[in-house]
């Protein structure tokens, strides 16, 4: 009796509807088809630009030699690395101590933490302006330091001031990993370095700070990445001091040699990824080392 | 005898601790104005600028080292509205944030949810290839762009800098959909469907549900990134698709910071939204991470 | 109710169900009972519809449905992690399968009602999933399985989260819910008691093939297979030669003891390899004396264990074996002591090896 039952109503319920299960390559293929034309494609294009020869037709290396043989360009390179290192240092200055108070959970430290967030979200463009009207000759942070070290100190428009806008816009990367490394620190292993008998000092310099590097490391090269392809702030707030990424514009919109424009971009590009690989290559080793995966 | 016992224990007690417990309190007190100081001086080196700003925007006849601006105006913003056409920067600003985010959800999402509950091969290599447009720097991706563009036709259209600007929000959308669809367990889809869901009564009432915060958080961290990208939309804007960020780049570049400021302090307002509303719900690393493919 | 037909499901090259044959009928419940990897829950799977099968075919109700999508399948499905929707309050999860079935509210509304009574959770609609113990969750799920009576249910190892003791009431509970509602049922589980305890017939699996299917009583006496007799109770394994053939049986050379056999030994020829399956519970410990006459010997114990409702005493039969066998718990036994074990012939299976 139930059998019948049961199967009528399983035969009444079932449709002739197909399952329809989209392939994997389908689901990937409009990311994959966005990818080459909208980046593969442009840097292909970037590409066969920087080998154009400006005024006469064919390719060639002419705007590559023209970059490496001439000391402009290595300068504007070297300015490039130059702020790219000390906006890196800098955020580490900036972050190790600010991770270390945020982790014991202060009072005040949440609206710290979401102030660490701000720069990341904010337009550079309007942090630069900002930075640029405090940091003026006659600015609040200006007229501040002053009236502590007695003494009027030039930040807009110079090599330092760049670095101090960098660092704020920059620096939330190094501090955020950072914090996430200090964070992750197990209480317990601090806790046997004291027992057996170590000073707060010893415990924050052999301890707490050789597990934090981990954090720092992975901050430190967004820092630098980032502070390396700046584009905005210098753009601005740069003065007659070019970094690469300005000159790559002014090259090709301004003296509309987009050849050239373009093979530096290609340059810097190169930097680029060759700095990010090898980061990653060390890194991977070391976790290996490290027995972490 | 116990009554002794207490009394000297009492007595060594207060006497040994004397001093230790004032270098105690000391260095307690220290600690403190330290930890304070530290956060007091971030806090003011990251507000300060957007005080700046807003002060600006907000002030008359503020220079020659004056603290604060003689009078407050709002004819900024008045000269932001007509000089430079405020309504027409904020329709183009939102519509190209719009078609940008709809496109990248519309590219993004099928692939995020390949790479969590799909069997890719060469997966790593993969990824690292979607996220290479967040590595490669934003100007040498912008040259080609503006220069492919002109050929098609899409410079100065609205679609075409939602397009420019999709190369860098896909990526995000990609890394957050898919870490988002990797923490859906298999066994509950497995459990809609067999409680007689078909495929989009599960999308509907279980992963729809399920997956909103994620999709949220991508689609917040589109927009803004839409918003406030300058490299590429610079490169492929004209005069029918200026944006609050170019128009704000033009001011400044003309002197006038405090019409520049005026539009900042528009251009605040949706990231400053954006970080009331996630600050609760998204690990900082994802941010992070998404930034540069790390 | 389920017909199971050359039922075949490869992972590349691994066979996982090795064209399987099951039949389920209306009003029974069935396990598959197996070690972790023995196919048992890629054959449940392949009943809901969760993975396509590579040969074979399945019908439910009497319908062909190896082409039909899950959601069609009209099965109820307990997990072992349970797998409740964690958005949706109990209630909300229990009213799932109706709702997208489109039944009216009201009636949803009563069934679901009646699902938590059934499982005994009618308080708890309104909590969450996380609020709730495992046995409680589980409970949820039993309810979502059955809400839409479903006309069979499938049990994927459904107490293995659960702590000891919470497992045996859950049996029971699960028994219960079946016999009130009359569902068929398919029950995958590794753990042989809550087969043994739990099923009309179960069905024992090795590498992806069904080595045997009974009733759980018939199985245990009876093990047609080595696998079989190995895997249910805990018994004793002891290698040896089949040296002749009987009417009834065999005897089987263990080093210099003969031991007699008076179960089927089917093919198997003088000379060969044999394993001797011999259950703790069929050995016989006298105090000592008459150690004489088929399958009589000595033995000294060698080793003593109290486990408190038995003892469990390892024994060894001189220029033979060592066998393990229980002793009621108020036995005095020394470690050396000399005792005379009898193993009924009838109790002693012959297996290949």
């Amino acid at each position: 009796m139930r059998p019948n039952r049961s199967s009528l109503r399983v035969r009444r319920m079932l449709g002739r509807t197909r399952v329809v299960r989209l392939s994997t390559v389908t689901l990937l293929a409009p990311a994959l088809a966005y990818l080459g034309v909208f980046f593969v494609y442009p840097i292909f294009v970037t590409l066969r630009t920087s080998l154009e020869r400006t005024g006469a037709s064919g390719y060639s290396f002419d705007n590559y030699r023209a970059i490496l043989g001439s000391g402009y360009y290595w300068n504007v390179i070297g300015l490039t690395l130059l702020l790219a290192v000390a906006t890196t240092l800098a955020s580490i200055v900036v972050a190790v101590p600010l991770a270390l108070v945020l982790r014991t959970h202060v009072r005040g430290h949440r609206f710290v933490r979401v102030l660490v967030l701000t720069p990341l979200l904010i337009l550079a463009l309007i942090s630069a302006l900002g930075l640029l009207i405090i940091w003026a000759n006659t600015g609040w942070a200006n007229k501040i330091i002053a009236s502590i070290i007695g003494a009027d100190i030039q930040v807009d428009y110079t090599i330092k001031g760049l670095i101090v806008f960098y660092t704020w816009l920059y620096a939330p990367y190094t501090i955020l990993t950072t914090l996430s490394a200090v964070e992750a620190i197990d209480p317990a292993v601090e806790e046997a370095a004291r027992v057996t008998g170590a000073t707060p000092i010893q415990v924050l310099r052999r301890v707490t700070l050789p597990l934090s590097l981990r954090g720092v490391r992975a901050g430190s090269i967004l820092t630098f990445l980032l502070a390396f392809e700046a584009f905005s702030i210098p753009l601005i707030a740069g003065g007659n001091h070019r970094p690469l990424a300005v000159v790559v514009y002014t090259e090709a919109t301004v003296f509309n040699n987009f050849p050239k424009g373009s093979a530096l971009a290609i340059v810097m590009a190169v930097i680029a990824v060759v700095v990010l690989v090898s980061y990653q290559a060390l890194s991977t080793g070391r976790q290996r080392r490290e027995g972490r995966t | 005898m116990s009554g002794l016992a207490a009394a000297s224990r009492g007595a060594g007690a207060s006497a040994s601790s004397e001093s230790p417990a004032r270098m105690e309190r000391i260095a307690h007190s220290t600690r403190r104005l330290l930890v304070y100081t530290v956060l007091l001086a971030f806090s003011l080196y990251i507000v300060g600028p957007f005080a700046a700003i807003l002060v600006n925007a907000f002030g008359q006849g503020w220079f020659g080292g004056r603290w604060l601006p003689e009078t407050w105006t709002l004819k900024w913003f008045r000269f932001a509205r007509t000089v430079a056409d405020l309504p027409t920067l904020m329709t183009n600003s939102l519509t190209i944030a719009g078609l940008a985010i709809a496109i990248s959800l519309a590219v993004g999402i099928p692939t995020a949810w390949a790479m969590a509950k799909r069997r890719v091969r060469a997966r790593a290599l993969l990824m690292a290839l979607i996220l290479l447009p967040r590595m490669v720097p934003p100007i040498t991706i912008a040259l080609g762009v503006s220069r492919e563009f002109y050929g098609f036709h899409l410079v100065d259209t609205h679609l075409g800098i939602a397009l420019a600007h999709s190369i860098l929000i896909i990526p995000l959308v990609v890394l957050i959909m898919s870490a988002t669809f990797e923490g859906l367990d298999d066994r509950v889809l497995e459990a809609a469907r067999v409680c007689g869901a078909r495929w989009t009564h599960t999308s509907w009432y279980v992963i729809r549900p399920l997956v909103m915060p994620g999709l949220l958080a991508a689609t917040l961290f589109g927009f803004v990134t839409s918003l406030n990208e300058f490299t590429l939309t610079l490169l492929t804007y004209g005069p029918r698709t200026v944006t609050l960020t170019v128009e704000t780049y033009v001011q400044i570049g003309q002197g006038f910071t405090t019409i520049a400021s005026a539009l900042s302090a528009i251009l605040l307002v949706p990231s400053l939204i954006l970080l009331v509303l996630i600050q609760n719900h998204i690990k900082p690393e994802n941010v992070v991470g998404g930034t540069k493919g790390i | 109710m389920v017909a199971l037909r050359g039922l075949t499901k490869r992972f590349g090259d691994a066979v996982a169900v090795d064209a399987i044959d099951l039949d389920v009928y209306a009003d029974e419940l069935v396990t598959l009972l197996g070690p972790s990897g023995c196919g048992k829950t890629t054959t449940l799977r392949c009943v809901t519809g969760s993975l396509e099968i590579d040969a074979g075919s399945i019908r439910i109700g009497g319908v062909d449905v190896t082409r039909v999508p899950t959601h069609r399948r009209q099965v109820g499905l307990v997990f072992q992690n349970f797998a409740l929707f964690p958005h949706m309050t109990v209630g909300e999860n229990v009213a799932f399968p109706l709702k997208v079935r489109r039944v009216p509210a009201k009636e949803i509304r009563d069934r679901v009602g009646e699902a938590l009574m059934l499982v005994r959770l009618g308080h708890v609609a309104d909590r969450y999933p996380r609020e709730l113990s495992g046995g409680q969750q589980q409970r949820v799920g039993l309810a979502r399985a059955i809400v839409y009576r479903p006309p069979l249910v499938l049990f994927d190892e459904p107490l293995s989260n659960l702590d000891a003791k919470l497992r045996r009431e859950m049996r029971y509970e699960i028994r219960r819910l079946r016999d009130e509602l009359g569902f068929a049922a398919i029950y995958v589980t590794h753990d042989q008691e809550e087969a043994l305890a739990l099923s009309d017939r179960i069905a024992v699996m090795n590498d992806g093939v069904i080595h045997q299917i009974g009733e759980p009583a018939e199985i245990y006496a009876n093990p047609r297979t080595l696998f079989v007799a190995e895997f249910l109770g805990n018994p004793n394994r002891i290698a040896g030669t089949l040296v002749a053939r009987r009417a009834a049986g065999a005897v089987v050379q263990v080093g210099t003891t003969e031991v007699e056999t008076r179960a089927p030994v089917d093919a198997i020829r003088p000379g060969e390899e044999v394993v001797l399956v011999i259950r703790p519970e069929a050995v016989a410990v006298a105090r000592s004396g008459g150690a004489s006459g088929a399958n009589r010997w000595e033995a000294r114990v060698v080793a003593l264990s109290f486990l408190g409702e038995r003892q469990e005493c390892r024994l060894a039969v001189d220029g033979g074996f060592v066998v393990h066998a229980y002793l009621p718990p108020t036995r005095r036994h020394a470690l050396g002591d000399v005792v005379a074990i009898e193993v009924p012939a009838g109790e002693c299976r012959v297996f290949r090896t």
